[in-house]
């Protein structure tokens, strides 16, 4: 087998690749979660891997997110190298405890003497008719708090890449995938290729605003941005891909060249992680060169709705996204 | 002892200084200072000076920004300080006994200027872009949302040009009003022949400073200013020699310079020539008030000029170049050293005739009445 190859894969194949790919090169890795055995996984990520790795190192748990947390935590100090999959990333909310005071914080609260090299990957976002408790967008929980570190990966590619690089991380890095990406098809290298983490992607280059976007956002913005182009309007997309730690710099650079941040985030606006974002640009030496204020477009703040009408309404669209970046391309 | 907030103010640095432009921080906000130190640069409409600390302390708020005009005794900065103040309490009322009436607390020190200029809202850009080229936020309309300036409501230029030198704000200030004045011209070629052989090694610049006092003070109706509808007499002679620096055109002043001999003025003049060029002249020596103005443009090559006159001065003498020239002699042609003069006037102080004479003294003078 080469490995120099690439194919076309699913968000969904791509993740279960870099899984196989992670168990076959480490014996100490191994699945935890509910029905990621003979189901395969609620969204179908773990696929056939049972059969495969065998039920010890893909295990099935009872309902219990809290208690596979702690399982996983549990394992990764004594050496394994868990992969956690939670259903629905709402149910983090369950686990809460032993992701955000076990886990985080261990191996500082141990002056370095043991680390906790788990992933927690865990599906977020709507768009699947899942409604309030099954489409969250979650992020800004977690990188809120020391010791985690966080990714969201918005293409086939990263998501094997960055996983890979998640698993290979000797400290907890939680993995939120969303839901509308699994189905979706892209370039993905057959080697083990890792992305590293803290390193913000240029999907698009642009002279006339940075658009900074995270998840299923990128695409939107990607298409936003050819939208734009027709209009004469050339947008810069950034997908900073690793929200903990941020590599801001590129971002900063960005709109030091062109003077202007639209920021687009699925989650609400309030204490959501593109304020992060804008902080850190205003912050930075391209305060000096912004053209205009920058600018956030985020879910609302509301629950997500049951409505498909109002689901979509609730969260930024590509039309959306199009009319913010015109308004502040010729307002400003 | 609770720190306080002490203003750190613009301060008077001439008589006739009644606002200055703030130039350049020298301190950041939250630094350390101790009374002494210099923490920041203003300009007068003479000189760029540099500002001291009253108090120790530390820099608690900065008030002035680069390009703000500021009047005199208003806010620069405030310093919060532990400093005891000697005064403090001295002018109070006496202790009352009773239950003391809440006096009305005294207004704080409004940074009136400053705080003009900072609520122009514009985008980081333009005030960037408007600092580079030296463009008036609050001069120009806003167009952007909020009413705030956006980058394309400044003039139009997309390459950034070099703000105006410092200077030259300060001779446009001091330059504009001579066009009010009704002034002629006076050309005289002086020989120097006499001059040469007295001179001693004093700079041809440094003989002219002294035989234009001297010649003043030979017709004091020269020595004047045309003030509202009178002449008013000046007691002294004093010439401002203008002297091309860095940082542009920097005029000080010699008072009597025909009092001491030519070799003293000699080197009064080298020095003050030396210390403008460097940025080190003295307040005193750029605003004390000058009777005339003395300006050498020989040097670069210049044969003849007009000089204007700085008001409220009524006279100002314009040096070409000292050289060998063929002139007229008895007989025939010869060879003499020789220097083109342009004597400006106040024509509200004195006439052509009056300026011929005054000329005709500074040859005399020249031909043998150096000291």
């Amino acid at each position: 087998m080469t490995t120099t190859e690439s194919r076309t894969l699913t968000y969904a194949e791509a993740v279960r690749e870099a899984l196989s790919q992670a168990m076959e090169a480490d014996e100490r890795v191994f699945l935890l979660g509910e029905d990621v055995g003979t189901y395969g996984g609620a969204f179908g990520v773990t696929g056939d891997l049972v059969h495969r790795f065998g039920e010890e190192r893909v295990r099935d748990t009872p309902i219990s997110e809290l208690g596979i947390v702690g399982a996983a935590v549990g394992a990764a100090l004594a050496g394994m190298r868990p992969i956690v999959e939670i259903q629905f990333s709402d149910f983090t909310a369950q686990a809460m405890d032993q992701i955000v005071n076990q886990a985080a914080k261990i191996h500082f609260m141990l002056g370095g003497a043991a680390t906790v090299p788990m992933v927690l990957r865990a599906p977020g976002g709507s768009g699947t008719g899942a409604a309030a408790q099954h489409s969250q967008s979650l992020e800004a929980w977690f990188a809120h708090v020391p010791g985690l570190k966080v990714v969201m990966p918005a293409t086939a590619a990263d998501a094997k890449g960055l996983l890979l690089a998640a698993i290979d991380d000797p400290n907890p890095v939680i993995v939120l995938e969303h839901k509308l990406l699994y189905k979706q098809s892209g370039v993905v290298p057959q080697s083990p290729a890792r992305v590293r983490l803290g390193e913000t992607a240029v999907r698009r280059d642009g002279t006339d605003l940075t658009i900074v976007a995270t998840g299923v956002m990128v695409s939107r913005a990607l298409e936003a941005a050819e939208q734009l182009a027709a209009t004469g309007i050339e947008a810069a997309v950034l997908d900073p891909r690793t929200l903990r730690p941020l590599d801001s710099k590129t971002i900063v650079d960005s709109v030091t060249a062109t003077g202007r941040a639209l920021l687009v985030q699925e989650a609400p606006k309030t204490g959501g992680f593109m304020a992060e974002v804008s902080a850190a640009i205003v912050e930075s030496p391209a305060f000096g060169h912004l053209t205009a204020p920058v600018t956030r477009l985020c879910g609302l703040d509301v629950p997500i709705p049951y409505a498909p009408q109002l689901e979509k309404a609730a969260v930024p669209q590509t039309e959306d996204i199009v009319k913010a970046a015109t308004g502040l391309v010729n307002q400003w | 002892m609770v720190a306080k907030e002490v203003a750190l103010v613009m301060p008077k640095m001439s008589m006739t200084m009644t606002e200055g432009v703030f130039v350049a921080w020298h301190k950041a906000a939250g630094d350390r200072i101790r009374q002494g130190d210099v923490v920041c640069e203003v300009t007068t409409d003479k000189v760029d000076m540099e500002v001291e600390a009253t108090v120790d302390g530390v820099l608690a708020r900065l008030v002035a920004r680069p390009e703000d005009v500021i009047a005199v005794g208003e806010p620069i900065a405030y310093v919060e300080s532990e400093a005891d103040d000697l005064l403090e309490g001295l002018f109070d009322a006496p202790e009352a006994s009773g239950p003391v009436p809440e006096e009305p607390r005294a207004p704080e020190p409004q940074p009136v200027r400053a705080a003009e200029k900072r609520g122009v809202a514009a985008v980081p850009a333009a005030r960037r872009l408007a600092a580079e080229r030296g463009v008036d936020l609050a001069a120009l309309t806003p167009t952007g949302p909020w009413g705030t300036i956006r980058v394309a409501d400044l003039p139009a230029g997309r390459l950034a040009k070099p703000a105006p030198a410092r200077g030259r704000a300060a001779v446009a200030r001091r330059m504009t009003p001579s066009a009010l004045v009704p002034q002629f011209v006076l050309y005289r070629d002086v020989d120097l022949a006499g001059a040469e052989r007295a001179r001693n090694g004093a700079s041809w610049t440094a003989v002219f400073v002294h035989v234009l006092a001297a010649a003043l003070r030979a017709h004091p109706a020269f020595n004047a200013s045309w003030s509202g509808d009178t002449l008013v007499r000046h007691e002294g002679v004093a010439v401002a020699l203008a002297v091309d620096t860095p940082r542009g055109l920097l005029a000080p002043v010699l008072t009597d310079p025909d009092l001491c001999g030519l070799d003293e003025l000699g080197s009064r003049v080298a020095d003050v020539v030396s210390r403008a060029k460097a940025g080190k002249l003295g307040l005193a020596e750029l605003s004390a008030p000058a009777t005339t103005t003395v300006s050498n443009l020989g040097g670069l090559g210049v044969g003849a000029f007009q000089a204007l006159l700085t008001p409220p001065q009524a006279s100002a003498l314009a040096m070409g170049a000292v050289e060998r020239k063929v002139v007229p002699v008895p007989d025939g042609v010869g060879v003499r050293l020789r220097c083109s003069l342009g004597l400006t006037v106040d024509h509200r102080v004195a006439d052509g005739a009056d300026g011929a004479r005054l000329l005709s003294t500074v040859q005399e003078l020249l031909d043998g009445g150096l000291v």
